[in-house]
């Protein structure tokens, strides 16, 4: 018997009895929705990560005082240290090739007030560098220059988010805020940037100039942090390695055999991490589309076994009428194979509109692609033909004279 | 056509007593013949059709089809005979439910490689005078035209021999001398029919009759 004449009976078999059929694919359906669901968002925070890189800039290391550990994905300064200093930065911009450019920092956490709102913000005094070597665009007014630096002007620009928390829809351009006690006038406002991988908001913290944060502000004379370009992506590592000793040295920690007071930071641990916690979401992934297909495989054996009990008349007619045994397993093979196949095109139906739904109800970045459904759906015929091996078997085995006896 | 020698038949039903439904069996059946099986409820008539039907194998002795003896078949040999050479009418009979008159002929045509399915499935409705009715669905037939059409497809492919078990045991009496006049014509036509009842007025229409009883045939 031809496969095309096979694929006809198990098709007619399958409609006659669709209330059954559509029993058999509903798990088998809900398990691919809910894998090319999560697959959809997997890709998507995969895309939105790459993007976020593009974005915060490839090229960065950050050397940060003291000892960083990064506790569910979120970096914590565990003891503060008071060791790096502006010096560090003129020693590492003077000893290491392959490094273009060194920002330092120095941020806390403060009050700041305008008008009768106050509130907690990060105020970060920074270099004017800063802002390139960040990525970050104006969205309204201008920077402060090497000159405010300098002479500790008391300027601020904002973050986008913080420029709406505290001025909503005024112009905050020309405004006077209060850090702490001091009065800063605002000059610019940033374009928004959205969250990074390792957690921390950028839209919401106020920047000044650092000689002005350090003077007038926090009144201290170390850093927090030094964000330092390298010339290329390709020199990352090597840039590291000049950074550490550069900073070891400086520190004469060799000399007292100490460990390092500083942690070096760079994008590539950062999509490391994010990579590894892709990998846990794919494992994640792989789990679930087990159990679902799994699931999905059970509901058709049982209808599959309750069928082919159901019906014995039909496959003892069949026999008396010249089927051969194969024929018969071959029809349930086919019968099974289908069902395989509509429940993961109903599956793939009911994905493909969920993640559309969260697409537009939520943040979320969602990337459906062509090849995770090409495979789910080889997949799901896969599990209809192995599922249906069983009832196939038990169908060819039925007697025809008991089979035509019964009605 | 068809030689029993010896042919037994023991049901061995577990545990219990062992049934011997027939007992050293010897029987003839030439081409063109139209016979009927009779005998009483238990006497062992189906158990022979199906053996004559190729459905079960002879616990001892030998059948012979068209001088093959069949022990020497394999399971494929003998599905493939069932659909060339036998058809097969049943009491209850055995349409494919929600399936058309149409489709239901064209069965035993899916299993075998003749070409042009659909018309030599209408064919056959014709022979049985129930060409209307092809796209209608079995379950949508009365009972006599049901059973037309079971023998419309034991007809479709062309076979040497046709077995019918009680034919009519679920016909009221006009349809079930319906359904007899198609047998006899097709036995006029050359068919060979083997006819299995415990009705004696039936079994008037066959031109010789065999006595069963206790598994032990009788000719008179
Ligand atoms: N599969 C089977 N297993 C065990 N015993 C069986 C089986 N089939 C038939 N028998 C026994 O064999 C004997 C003959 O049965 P068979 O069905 O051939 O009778 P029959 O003449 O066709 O009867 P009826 O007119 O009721 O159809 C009976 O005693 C029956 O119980
Ligand atoms: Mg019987």
């Amino acid at each position: 018997m031809t496969i095309t004449k096979t694929i006809k009976i198990s098709f007619k078999q399958l409609l006659i009895n669709r209330g059954k059929s559509f029993f058999a694919i509903i798990g088998l359906s809900i398990g691919i929705a809910s894998v090319i669901t999560m697959v959809a968002i997997g890709d998507g925070a995969k895309e939105e990560t790459l993007n976020q890189l593009d974005q915060l800039g490839t090229n960065l290391i950050t050397v940060n005082a003291g000892k960083i550990k990064s506790v569910m994905q979120r970096k914590q300064n565990t003891d503060l240290m008071t060791t790096l200093k502006l010096k560090d930065c003129e020693v590492i911009l003077n000893s290491c090739p392959s490094i273009k450019e060194v920002v330092p920092s120095l941020e806390g956490t403060i009050k700041v007030k305008y008008g009768n709102t106050t509130t907690s913000s990060m105020v970060n005094g920074v270099t004017t560098s800063y802002f390139r070597i960040k990525n970050f665009t104006l969205e309204k007014g201008e920077l402060f220059t090497q000159m405010d630096d300098k002479q500790s002007m008391r300027l601020a620009v904002l973050g986008g988010q913080i420029s709406q928390t505290l001025f909503e829809n005024e112009d905050p351009i020309g405004k006077t805020l209060l850090i702490g006690k001091v009065p800063f006038t605002i000059i610019g406002v940033l374009k928004s940037k959205g969250t990074t991988i390792s957690g921390s908001n950028l839209d919401a913290q106020v920047l000044i100039p650092l000689s002005t944060a350090m003077r007038r502000i926090y009144n201290v004379n170390y850093l927090n942090r030094i964000f330092i370009e390298v010339t290329s992506q390709s020199k990352m590592k090597d840039a590291e390695d000049e950074i550490v000793s550069a900073l070891r040295s400086n520190h004469r920690l060799d000399l007292k055999g100490k460990e390092n007071d500083f942690t070096i930071d760079n994008q590539l641990t950062d999509i490391q991490a994010s990579e590894s916690s892709a990998q846990s979401f794919t494992w994640l992934i792989v789990g679930v589309s087990a159990i679902a297909l799994l699931v999905g495989g059970i509901g058709i054996l049982a209808v599959m076994l309750l069928s082919v009990r159901e019906r014995n008349s039909e496959i003892g007619l069949r026999l008396s009428v010249g089927a051969k045994r194969r024929d018969i397993v071959w029809q349930f093979l086919v019968e099974s194979s289908i069902l395989g196949f509509a429940g993961g095109l109903t599956g793939f139906t009911i994905g493909f509109v969920v993640s559309e739904i969260i697409k537009y109800t939520s943040q979320w970045h969602i990337s459906m692609s062509p090849i995770s459904v090409v495979i789910s759906l080889l997949f799901s015929i896969f599990i209809g033909l192995i599922f249906g091996v069983i009832p196939a078997q038990k169908a060819s085995r039925a007697d025809p004279i008991t089979a035509l006896q019964k009605e | 056509m068809i030689q029993l020698k010896n042919v037994s038949k023991k049901f061995s039903n577990n545990g219990q007593k062992p049934v011997q439904a027939l007992k050293e069996t010897n029987l003839v059946i030439n081409q063109g013949e139209f016979v009927a099986i009779v005998g009483p409820s238990g006497s062992g008539k189906s158990s022979m059709m199906n053996i004559l039907g190729m459905l079960d194998r002879p616990t001892s002795g030998e059948y012979y089809f068209e001088n093959r003896e069949i022990n020497t078949l394999s399971e494929d040999e003998l599905a493939s005979i069932r659909n060339k050479k036998i058809g097969f009418v049943f009491q209850k009979f055995h349409l494919l439910p929600k399936t058309t008159a149409l489709e239901n002929v064209e069965l035993p045509l899916l299993y075998s490689d003749r070409k042009n399915i659909r018309g030599l499935a209408l064919d056959a409705l014709k022979q049985v005078g129930l060409e209307e009715r092809a796209t209608h669905r079995a379950n949508e037939l009365s009972g006599g035209q049901q059973q037309r059409v079971a023998i419309a497809r034991a007809l479709v492919n062309e076979p040497e021999i046709i077995f019918a078990d009680e034919p009519t045991g679920n016909l009221d009496s006009a349809s079930g001398q319906e359904i007899m006049k198609i047998f006899q014509e097709l036995n006029e036509a050359g068919k060979t029919i083997v006819l299995i009842t415990h009705d004696l007025t039936i079994a008037a229409y066959a031109k010789r009759t065999i006595q069963i009883h206790d598994g032990i045939v009788n000719e008179n």
